[in-house]
C-alpha cells in the first residue's frame, strides 16, 4: 500500500478514527493489526518474515535482560552471544532475500576468471519490501538492550508494534527503541495540536513526492532510458533534477510517515535536514538519511574504533561504513562504488581540510561570506551529484556509458532551444517543477535559518489557515502526478 | 474551545471539496457532457433512444427525425462501444428515461472478443453518467479494476489537464445535435461484397448472443419496443454470416431486426467519410430510413403538435439545421460531382 495510493487514504483515517474511539489498551493492538495488514497488502507471505526478526529480536532482548540480572556484569560471553545469534539470523534473512543473487552471480565471476565454472542457481526472489529497515530497526533494539542503553521490552505486543509501525515500516525513518519504544507506552488522546501538525507534514511529503519526485522522474527516466540518444547535456540536466527527485522522494515518504505517526500522537525523529545547502559532504551525510547515517555511526562505525585508533583507521572504518552503506541501498556494484566514492569524497576533505584553509587565508577569503557558502554548497551538490549518477544507472557498467555519453556529446544548445520539452515534460510541466523547486529551496533555507514554515502557518488566524491547508490539498490533486496516466510512482527507497 | 476546532476542521473539509468541486469542473473534458448533458437534463422528454457505436453516433440524427416525423429521440451511441457496454448504458440511461422504443445497432458484434482500443473513447460516454449504483455496476462488468477509480472519479484522470486548458474549458457548449456527430468529407468506395468476410472473427460472436438475450430481456421487463439495426458501412460489409447469424437468433426471439447494409438509398461512393461511418449526407439518408420505419411500425407521438416541445425543439432544430447546411456546403459540389 503506497502512501499516494486511493488505498491508503482510506485506510489512514480509519485507522486514525478507530485508533481514538478504543479505549487505551488496545490501541497498540488495534495499531500492530493495521500495521501488519499494511505490509501483507504488499505481500501477505512476508509477514512471516517480519515476525520471525520480531520474535528473534524480542526473545534477544529478554535473554540479555536475564542474563545481566544472574550475571550483574555488562559484557559478559552468553551476552555476546546471544548479540552474534541475533544479528546472525537477522542479516541471514536480509542476506538471503537480498544479496544471494547477486554474491552467487559475483563469485561466479570471480572462479570464473579463475578459470573454474561454476553455474549459478536459479532461484526467483522477491526482495520484500522495506525488508532492510525494519532488520536494522530490530537490530539496533538488540544492540541497545545490550549496551544496556534501555530495559528489554516485556510486553511482546508492544515489541512488535516497535518493529511494524506503519508509518515508517518500509522505507523509514529507522527509528531507536529509545524514541519510539517508550512513547508506545504512553497514553495517547487525541491532541488537535499533533492532528494539524500532522496534516501539515503529510501534505508538504505529498508535495514533495507528487508534485516534484514523480514530475522529475519522467524527465528523469527518459533520458536515462535512452542515454545513448539523449547525450551531453541531457544526461548533465537529468542527473541534476535526479538529486531533486531522490531527495523529494524519500525526505516526501519521511515526511509523510512523520505526519502519519503525528497525527495518531507519536513523533518520528527527523531523517533530512536541507542537506542540499550542505557545505561539505560529510555535512551532507549528517543531514541525508539521518537515521540510517546514524544508525552505522552507532552500531559500525563506533564498533570498528571510529576515530579513537588513529586517523588512519579512521579512515578506513569511514570507508567500510560508506561501502557498507552502498550495498545496503542495493545488491549491486555500483551502489557499493556510489557508496565508496561518498566515503572518499570524505576522506579527501579532512586531508584537504588544512591546505584549503591556509590557501583562503593567503588570499584572504572569508569563509563565513555569503559568497564562499553559496559556492561551497554549490561544489558539495556537484560531488554528491556526480555519486548520484552511480546511483541512478542500472550497473556499473551503464555508468561509465553514461559517462562515455556526457563527455562525446556535445550539445549546450538543447538548454535553450526546446529540446527539454522534448523529454516528457512539455514547458509548462517544466516551469512547474522550476517554481516547485524554488518553494523546495526557500523552505529549506528558511529551515536552516531556524524557520519551521509549518509553525508559522499555524500561528495564522484560522480562516488562513484553513485557506492554506485547503488550497494545499487542491494544489497537489491538480498538480500532482498520480492517475491514469501514470503508473503509480513506486517510492524509490521500497527496493532497499 | 473544542466546538471552534472541530467547526475549523469541518470548514476546511468543505472549503476543500468546494474547491475540487470547481476545479473538477473546469479540468474535466467536455467533450461528453456536451453530448450528453442534454439527455440527463431533460430525460422525460425522449420516446426513442438509439444505442450502438460509432456507425450510430455519426448517422442516426434525433433533430431530422423531429422535424420529418414530430419524434422526440436521442443518440446515446458512443464511438467503438462494445455490446457489453451498450446493455449497461441501456441500463443507465433507463435510470432517467423510459423510452417507447430503444434501437441498438448490432455492428459492434463484428469486434466480438476483440479488445478496447481507446480508454478515452469510453470516457466520452460515461463521464457524463451521474454517479449511481448502475453506473458502480458497470464499471465493474465492464472495466479493469484498476480503471475503476479512473471511471468513477474522472478527476483522477483529467487532474493532470491543467497545462491545455482553453476558453472552451470555461465555457457552457449549448450542443443542439442531440447525441449525433456528423462527420465531413467524402470518400469514395465500391459497394461492399459478401465475400469480405474474415472466418475467424465469427466464432466470438456466439458468445455475444448472451449480451442480447440480456437486452431482450431487459427491455421486456421494461415493457419497451426493442429493435436491432445493421448500419451501411464499407468495411464490415461482407459480415454477411454476422448478419444472418443475428437475422435468424432474433428471429427466433421475435424480435424485429433491419438490416439497412445494403439499404438502396446510400451511394457507397460519395455517402461515406471513410470506409466505416457515413458522412453527413449519408447519415440524413440513414436517419430518413430509420425515421420512416419508426413512424409506420410504432405508436410514436408526433410531439409537433405540442406547443411546449414545438417551442423547445423547433428553436434548436433550427440551430441544428444551419450547422448542418454549413457542414454540407462545404462539400456540396464534390457531392454532387460525384452523382451517379
Amino acid at each position: 500500500m503506497l502512501f499516494n495510493s486511493i488505498h491508503f487514504l482510506l485506510f489512514f483515517p480509519l485507522v486514525v478514527f478507530i485508533y481514538y474511539i478504543i479505549p487505551q489498551k488496545l490501541k497498540n493492538g488495534w495499531l500492530l493489526i493495521t500495521s501488519y495488514y499494511f505490509y501483507m497488502s504488499w505481500n501477505p507471505k512476508y509477514i512471516l518474515l517480519i515476525m520471525t526478526s520480531t520474535v528473534i529480536t524480542y526473545i534477544s532482548g529478554l535473554l540479555l535482560s536475564k542474563i545481566r540480572e544472574k550475571s550483574e556484569t555488562k559484557e559478559t560471553s552468553l551476552c555476546k552471544l546471544v548479540v552474534a545469534g541475533s544479528f546472525v539470523t537477522n542479516i541471514g534473512i536480509l542476506f538471503f532475500f537480498k544479496y544471494f543473487l547477486f554474491s552467487a552471480g559475483l563469485f561466479t565471476r570471480l572462479v570464473g576468471l579463475l578459470g573454474i565454472q561454476v553455474v549459478a542457481p536459479e532461484i526467483d526472489i522477491i526482495l520484500p519490501v522495506g525488508i532492510s529497515f525494519y532488520t536494522f530497526q530490530a537490530l539496533s533494539y538488540t544492540m541497545d538492550v545490550y549496551r544496556g542503553e534501555i530495559y528489554a521490552e516485556k510486553n511482546f505486543l508492544k515489541y512488535a508494534l516497535f518493529v511494524s509501525f506503519f508509518p515508517q515500516l518500509v522505507a523509514g525513518p529507522i527509528e531507536r527503541s529509545k524514541n519510539l519504544l517508550k512513547q508506545l507506552s504512553v497514553h495517547h488522546k487525541f491532541s488537535y495540536e499533533n492532528f494539524t501538525n500532522g496534516v501539515l507534514l503529510m501534505i508538504w511529503g505529498y508535495f514533495l513526492k507528487m508534485v516534484i519526485a514523480d514530475r522529475v522522474a519522467i524527465f528523469v527516466d527518459t533520458v536515462y532510458g535512452d542515454y545513448e540518444t539523449y547525450g551531453g547535456m541531457y544526461i548533465l540536466v537529468a542527473t541534476m533534477l535526479f538529486a531533486v527527485q531522490i531527495y523529494c522522494d524519500f525526505a516526501g515518504y519521511s515526511i509523510i510517515a512523520m505526519g502519519a505517526a503525528r497525527i495518531l500522537g507519536i513523533k518520528l525523529m527527523e531523517n533530512f535536514d536541507a542537506p542540499y545547502l550542505s557545505q561539505s559532504v560529510a555535512e551532507f551525510w549528517r543531514r541525508w538519511h539521518i537515521s540510517l547515517t546514524s544508525w552505522f555511526k552507532d552500531y559500525l562505525y563506533i564498533p570498528l574504533g571510529g576515530s579513537r585508533k588513529g586517523k588512519v583507521r579512521k579512515y578506513i572504518n569511514k570507508l567500510i561504513v560508506f561501502l557498507v552503506s552502498g550495498l545496503w541501498h542495493g545488491a549491486n556494484l555500483s551502489f557499493v562504488f556510489w557508496g565508496g566514492l561518498n566515503g572518499i569524497y570524505q576522506i579527501a576533505e579532512e586531508l584537504l581540510q588544512k591546505p584549503k584553509n591556509n590557501l583562503l587565508k593567503l588570499v584572504k577569503v572569508n569563509q563565513n561570506a555569503i559568497s564562499y557558502k553559496v559556492l561551497s554548497s554549490i561544489i558539495t551538490f556537484v560531488l554528491v551529484d556526480f555519486s548520484w549518477l552511480f546511483f541512478r544507472a542500472n550497473g556499473l557498467r551503464e555508468s561509465f556509458a553514461i559517462i562515455r555519453s556526457i563527455i562525446r556529446n556535445y550539445n549546450p544548445w538543447i538548454l535553450v532551444d526546446g529540446s527539454l520539452y522534448q523529454c516528457g515534460l512539455d514547458n509548462k510541466n517544466f516551469c512547474l517543477l522550476i517554481v516547485s523547486i524554488l518553494i523546495l529551496l526557500i523552505a529549506d533555507i528558511c529551515k536552516r535559518k531556524g524557520i519551521i514554515i509549518r509553525e508559522v502557518i499555524l500561528k495564522q488566524d484560522y480562516w488562513a489557515r484553513c485557506l492554506i491547508v485547503s488550497v494545499s490539498i487542491v494544489f497537489i490533486l491538480i498538480f500532482g502526478v498520480y492517475g491514469a496516466q501514470y503508473d503509480a510512482s513506486s517510492f524509490i527507497y521500497f527496493q532497499f | 474551545m473544542r466546538v471552534r476546532k472541530v467547526f475549523y476542521t469541518l470548514f476546511t473539509i468543505l472549503m476543500t471539496l468546494l474547491l475540487l468541486f470547481v476545479s473538477s469542473k473546469v479540468l474535466k473534458r467536455k467533450y461528453s457532457d456536451n453530448e450528453y448533458r442534454r439527455f440527463y437534463k431533460n430525460s422525460s422528454d425522449y420516446e426513442v433512444l438509439f444505442f450502438g457505436p460509432s456507425v450510430v453516433h455519426y448517422s442516426i440524427s434525433p433533430m431530422q427525425l423531429w422535424n420529418d416525423y414530430g419524434i422526440t429521440s436521442y443518440n446515446m451511441a458512443n464511438d467503438s462501444e462494445r455490446l457489453t457496454m451498450t446493455y449497461y448504458n441501456i441500463i443507465n440511461s433507463l435510470d432517467y428515461c423510459s423510452p417507447k422504443v430503444i434501437v441498438v445497432a448490432l455492428d459492434s458484434m463484428a469486434w466480438a472478443g476483440s479488445k478496447r482500443d481507446n480508454t478515452l473513447k469510453d470516457h466520452n460516454f460515461i463521464d457524463a453518467v451521474p454517479l449511481s449504483t448502475n453506473k458502480i455496476r458497470e464499471v465493474k462488468e465492464v472495466f479493469e479494476k484498476n480503471e475503476f477509480v479512473e471511471y468513477l472519479v474522472p478527476f483522477t484522470l483529467y487532474h493532470s489537464r491543467w497545462n491545455e486548458l482553453s476558453k472552451e474549458d470555461f465555457e457552457i457548449d449549448n450542443n443542439v445535435m442531440y447525441g449525433i456527430e456528423p462527420q465531413q468529407g467524402i470518400f469514395s468506395m465500391q459497394t461492399p461484397t459478401d465475400d469480405q468476410y474474415e472466418e475467424s472473427r465469427f466464432g466470438k460472436v456466439e458468445e455475444e448472443a448472451e449480451v442480447l438475450d440480456k437486452i431482450i430481456e431487459l427491455c421486456n421487463n421494461k415493457d419497451i419496443e426493442l429493435v436491432f439495426i445493421y448500419l451501411p458501412s464499407g468495411v464490415r460489409g461482407g459480415d454477411q454470416k454476422l448478419r444472418e447469424y443475428c437475422s435468424e437468433y432474433l428471429a427466433d426471439k421475435e424480435v424485429p431486426y433491419l438490416d439497412m447494409l445494403y439499404l438502396d438509398t446510400i451511394e457507397y461512393n460519395r455517402d461515406f467519410y471513410d470506409a466505416g461511418h457515413t458522412n453527413v449526407f449519408g447519415s440524413q439518408k440513414v436517419t430518413d430510413c430509420i425515421g420512416d420505419y419508426l413512424n409506420s411500425n410504432y405508436e410514436l407521438t408526433d410531439y409537433r403538435e405540442n406547443e411546449d416541445y414545438c417551442e423547445r425543439w423547433g428553436n434548436n432544430y433550427l440551430e441544428y439545421k444551419e450547422k448542418i447546411r454549413d457542414m454540407m456546403s462545404e462539400n456540396q459540389e464534390e457531392y454532387d460531382a460525384l452523382a451517379q
